[in-house]
């Protein structure tokens, strides 16, 4: 690996890091409705990186969510590398960083993947725990316009444009 | 469509941490908390974002007033646990020893942690004030001043008894659960065999062992006295002979935070040192809590800076302001995860204060964080009204309370303070508020595992 994309690679767990503490610290006053940026920074990446280099931000997004929840470490990474499977589906027959696309995708997947967790919590709690989905819906929608927003800003987050395929 | 092997990896991958998520097993979760140990340093680089962190520290004449209410009622509730002097036959000596909770397969098997192991053997009884409760089984090898318990409710506990009605008297044997009512009232209740005289089916059963036939295990004998229950008759089948059980004196299923050991005198320590001071230094781990807030919106939780290499284990208490403000969830390798009382299906077992004095309340349940309401809602299931605990409180409906920490969990000491509330009086189910405040990143302190703590 170049000396460039590991610095890229470096970077990517800097800027994961600030963007996790971001949306921990804003979901402290915006609850629910606190974007799920993390995954959406995830989804951004799927749309720009190398198929073999997915599978490794997945579980680079994955150090980074973990620093700042509670989830478990299984359930997290099941969830990320699931998502970028998907993203590379999505990819593949859609302009994924369109705007279009990236909001509802955005959604879509911020939604699965709460959902997921959601649904893993109230399992380890032998289900004495209500499944409320519901309670993905506000982020859901959140990460949708984040997504939209946002999207193009996350591509361009100083020193990863060396993690990205190359384009004819 | 042919799979590459890149995505078949990714997919077996996929589907064992699937698999690994919807049932854990321990020693993955070791492995990947040594695996994300990394994630420390990821934590770090967003620690100066605790500048928008708007905690308040209480000030230290509030902590020690908290910590004083605190020890107040973990005494309190130990004096209410100490067997009368009127009990304890032939100069026994009480050791006092705190639930630490069941065993993993057996709901009728306690582990309790000692004053003081000198003296105790298995097979002496274990009480709770003048209440019955158990016999030692076994004291732990590896960790001193570490018993086991068999409860009165194991199927295979047997004691000998007699109820005294007038000048009759019926001796009996008690041990074990009978088979719970189909109606309204699902308490338990304690089995009863044999009786010498079915003719008296009510009034207050003892603990009477008979002298023993072949081994004299004079030990046994100690508990002679001890209440067990109320007798009565259970409703019986056209043809079948009456039975009897009894209601408990004691609320097995979630009542039991603190017991006594008796032992006889001639075994007895010279001196019994009491349990160990609730805020004692020894017995917490300072660590600090990392940025204030949880990525995903429906939990309440908060990752610590220490992890099981500096002494962090699951379940650990996590005290801030002589406040009790969750658990340890998991101890990763250098960072751990902490659930927080307003996390959605956070558990612990709970003593209420009313009007000073302690009320067992069993286990709460939270429920999450109510924004309409700004408090934290918990259930609470009560098989018996809270008359039944506290008679002062006979005609209300509804009473102030102070929650604290009750113990029967590892790593969680009875008597740290949660909050204010108010109870409905009632049995059955209710759901409670707290008012709790959220907790910012900054210090905290850890229970340590109790094994590790200088009698």
């Amino acid at each position: 690996m170049s000396s460039s994309r590991l610095v890229s690679w470096a970077m990517l767990c800097v800027w994961a890091s600030w963007v996790g503490g971001l949306q921990a610290i804003a979901a402290e006053s915006l609850g629910a409705w606190v974007p799920d940026a993390l995954t959406i920074l995830l989804l951004s990446l799927t749309a720009e990186l190398d198929d073999r280099d997915v599978p490794k931000a997945c579980v680079v997004l994955a150090f980074a969510r973990l620093a700042f929840t509670v989830e478990p470490a299984e359930a997290t990474l099941c969830g990320f590398l699931t998502l970028g499977a998907f993203a590379l589906g999505v990819r593949s027959v859609a302009e994924a960083s369109g705007a279009l696309v990236r909001t509802l995708w955005g959604g879509t997947a911020v939604l699965l993947f709460s959902g997921w967790l959601i649904f893993v919590h109230a399992a380890r709690s032998d289900f004495a725990l209500e499944l409320d989905w519901t309670r993905a819906l506000p982020t859901a929608a959140s990460s949708a316009v984040f997504a939209l927003c946002c999207g193009p800003l996350l591509r361009r987050l100083p020193g990863l444009s060396p993690l990205w395929r190359p384009r004819w | 469509m042919t799979l590459t092997r890149q995505k078949t990896i990714w997919f077996v991958c996929v589907l064992c941490l699937c698999v690994l998520s919807l049932r854990p097993e321990p020693f993955v979760e070791r492995v990947l908390g040594v695996f994300f140990a990394p994630t420390r340093v990821l934590a770090a680089l967003a620690s100066p974002l605790s500048v928008f962190d708007d905690e308040v520290q209480a000030a230290a004449p509030q902590v020690e007033a908290l910590e004083r209410r605190c020890r107040t009622v973990r005494d309190r509730y130990r004096e209410i646990a100490r067997p009368p002097a009127t009990l304890l036959a032939r100069g026994a000596v009480a050791i006092e020893a705190e639930v630490e909770g069941r065993a993993e397969r057996s709901r009728d098997t306690l582990w309790i942690r000692l004053a003081t192991a000198e003296g105790v053997r298995p097979g002496v009884p274990v009480v709770c004030g003048e209440a019955y409760v158990g016999r030692v089984l076994a004291l732990d090898p590896e960790r001193p001043r570490r018993a086991r318990v068999e409860l009165l409710t194991g199927a295979d506990f047997r004691v000998g008894a007699a109820v005294e009605s007038g000048n009759r008297r019926s001796d009996m044997v008690c041990g074990g659960l009978a088979p719970r009512a189909s109606g309204a009232d699902r308490s338990l209740r304690l089995a009863v065999h044999h009786p010498s005289d079915r003719a008296i089916s009510e009034g207050e059963v003892r603990v009477a062992e008979p002298p023993a036939l072949v081994l004299d295990d004079e030990d046994a004998r100690l508990g002679d006295g001890f209440l067990l229950g109320d007798l009565f008759p259970l409703q019986a089948r056209e043809g079948e002979e009456q039975r009897l059980a009894l209601r408990p004196a004691l609320d097995f299923a979630a009542g039991l935070f603190h017991v006594c050991v008796l032992v006889p005198p001639e075994r007895a320590p010279s001196r019994v040192p009491p349990i160990e001071d609730l805020f004692e230094e020894d017995a917490w781990l300072a660590g600090d809590l990392i940025l204030q807030g949880e990525l995903s919106a429906w939990r309440s939780g908060r990752k610590l800076s220490l992890g099981s290499g500096r002494g962090a284990r699951a379940g650990g208490a996590i005290l801030r302001d002589a406040r009790f403000l969750g658990r340890v969830e998991r101890a990763g390798a250098t960072l751990s995860d902490v659930r927080l009382l307003s996390d959605p299906g956070f558990s612990f077992p709970a003593l209420a204060a009313i009007d000073g004095e302690p009320c067992v309340l069993g286990r709460l349940v939270s429920l999450g964080f109510d924004e309409a309401r700004g408090r934290v809602r918990f259930r609470m299931q009560r098989d018996a009204p809270l008359s039944e605990s506290l008679p002062a409180v006979l005609g209300r409906a509804s009473v102030s309370a102070t929650l604290f920490t009750g113990a029967g969990e590892r790593g969680v000491p009875l008597g740290l303070f949660v909050g204010d509330t108010t109870l409905a009086t009632r049995a059955g189910t209710q759901v409670i508020e707290v008012e709790l405040e959220t907790p910012g990143a900054g210090e905290v302190f850890v229970r340590r595992p109790t094994a590790e703590v200088a009698p």
